[in-house]
């Protein structure tokens, strides 16, 4: 272990695990309302929701993320969008991303026992405020854990942004190998701290789990837990 | 004060909330189809204000279905709906009719209660918010109000001391009793009950018959889906039965189930004597 070269590049290392994070930060937020919409028009009795929303699903997590990180890196130019390297990798991850949480938070929703919906409509409680007081309640224990995995998998999966010239830890750490010839300890490095913003992950999904079941008590999931 | 929603042709007399003048609920020749299927087929019955109305039938004879139509849970594939003199799901404006954006089926659906097999009890709410929780969102209820209204419905229940629980440490009595109270909340002008004890263990059956014979007493207009035959005799003031989607007899119970006079429901009536014993 040469722990001086790990001082000496820690530094650069640094701000690549900062990018990292920023990276894994936005993409997450940017997805997840596109995902919470896209599932809710998925969901939806308009065919001109359901449509589009299936087809921009289907399509986009069938596709490798490399592919369409290089398309909009490398093939955006050509139509005359310039993009920097980093707008580039988020574009391309969220485009993936919210493609595939959109599946897990559909998921929930689908998870909520219809019969929430007949008596919500019954009542005439409308629709948005019936998703956030009624549904959403429900939902969201049911997608977290899916959905936590799922996060985890977009960080992970921002290492391919390293791909298309962004500076990120996966990048900063392949660099100093490169020049060091020493991929045992900048592997390591990269591994721990991958691990670090996975670990932060799984700690908030046990303690958002603790939180919801604190508030609402163990929620009943389905039919078969309320009729008894 | 309905005039934009009463087109001439309207089949029935009421156009007085009060007064009674005509049936409080009206179907005509309601059809419902899924896919090929045709679930219910030229079904026009008449309830009064007051009345309690009993359909019955075999199970998947199409009776639930008729009530999901008249508050548009299931959209009708045709035929007309009427609640106190109003068209539901269909509104007129400038003589043509139209259907109902969502709002005005919202209008409709707050007038007509509905109490499910299974209680579709809101988990994760106690049974007062259960209770509080749409006459704040649809008729504008102050919180304070609507816990009033709440606290006397659940009271009125028999679940004074309940309000506080959720659904999954109430019996399933309870909570079929929360869900005819969280109905109840929206002052409806007609309850719809679609099969409300059919989930209960036996031994609870009776105290949400007792309910909704309290009900009855009190003057609500009800039209019940049920398998309960000696509730349909000694509450209806109408029976209908239904089979294969179609009204097969109807009259008051005496005549219905003493005495029917179709072959149908003569068998009908057989099979679910015998097996209730």
């Amino acid at each position: 272990m040469r722990t001086d070269l790990l001082a000496e590049y820690w530094p650069t290392i640094w701000n690549g695990f900062l990018i990292t994070v920023l990276l894994s930060f936005v993409v997450l937020a940017v997805s997840t309302p596109i995902a919470f919409f896209l599932a809710l028009a998925r969901q939806s009795q308009l065919a001109v929701l359901r449509w589009p929303a299936g087809i921009y699903v289907n399509v986009f997590r069938a596709l490798p993320v490399l592919i369409i990180l290089y398309f909009a890196f490398y093939a955006l130019p050509q139509f005359g969008m310039s993009l920097t390297a980093f707008q580039a990798a988020t574009a391309g991850l969220v485009i993936a991303s919210s493609a595939y949480l959109a599946e897990d938070i559909r998921a929930g929703l689908a998870a909520v026992d219809p019969g929430q919906r007949h008596a919500a409509t019954a009542l005439g409680i409308p629709y948005w405020r019936s998703l956030r007081r009624i549904y959403l309640p429900q939902a969201i224990p049911i997608a977290l854990p899916p959905y936590i995995t799922r996060a985890i998998i977009i960080v992970k999966g921002t290492a391919l942004a390293s791909l298309v010239a962004v500076n990120d830890l996966t990048a900063e750490a392949v660099r100093a190998i490169s020049i060091t010839y020493r991929p045992y300890e900048f592997l390591a490095v990269a591994a721990i701290l991958y691990l670090v913003i996975n670990a932060l992950l799984a700690a908030l999904q046990s303690f958002t789990e603790r939180h919801i079941a604190l508030r609402y008590g163990r929620v009943a999931a389905g039919p078969a837990a309320v009729a008894q | 004060m309905t005039s934009a929603t009463d087109p001439n042709k309207k089949p029935v007399a009421a156009s007085d909330d009060a007064s009674g003048a005509g049936p409080m609920v009206a179907v005509r020749n309601l059809r419902k189809e899924f896919g090929s299927l045709v679930a219910v087929e030229d079904v026009s019955l008449d309830v009064n204000a007051g009345e309690v109305f009993a359909i019955i039938g075999a199970s998947g004879s199409g009776k639930s279905t008729i009530l999901k139509c008249i508050n548009f849970l299931e959209p009708p594939t045709a035929g007309e709906i009427w609640v106190d003199g109003r068209r539901v799901g269909v509104v007129e404006t400038g003589g043509r009719l139209r259907p109902a954006r969502a709002s005005e089926l919202r209008r409709s659906r707050a007038d007509i209660g509905m109490v499910f097999q299974s209680f579709n009890l809101f988990p994760h709410f106690t049974a007062l918010q259960n209770v509080i929780e749409a006459p704040m969102a649809v008729r504008g209820l102050s919180r304070s109000d609507a816990i009033g209204l709440a606290k006397e419905l659940l009271d009125r229940v028999g679940l004074g001391d309940k309000f506080d629980e959720h659904p999954r440490r109430l019996s399933g009595g309870q909570q079929q009793r929360v869900a005819i109270a969280r109905a109840l909340a929206m002052r409806p002008k007609v309850m719809l009950m679609d099969e409300v004890t059919s989930a209960l263990d036996p031994e609870l059956v009776e105290e949400v018959l007792g309910v909704m014979k309290n009900l009855a007493r009190d003057g609500m207009t009800m039209l019940v889906v049920t398998h309960e035959m000696a509730f349909a005799r000694d509450v209806a003031d109408s029976v209908v039965f239904v089979d294969g989607g179609r009204v097969v007899e109807q009259g008051p119970p005496s005549e219905i189930l003493r005495a029917p006079q179709e072959v149908r429901t003569k068998a009908f009536l057989q099979r679910i004597l015998r097996t209730d014993g």
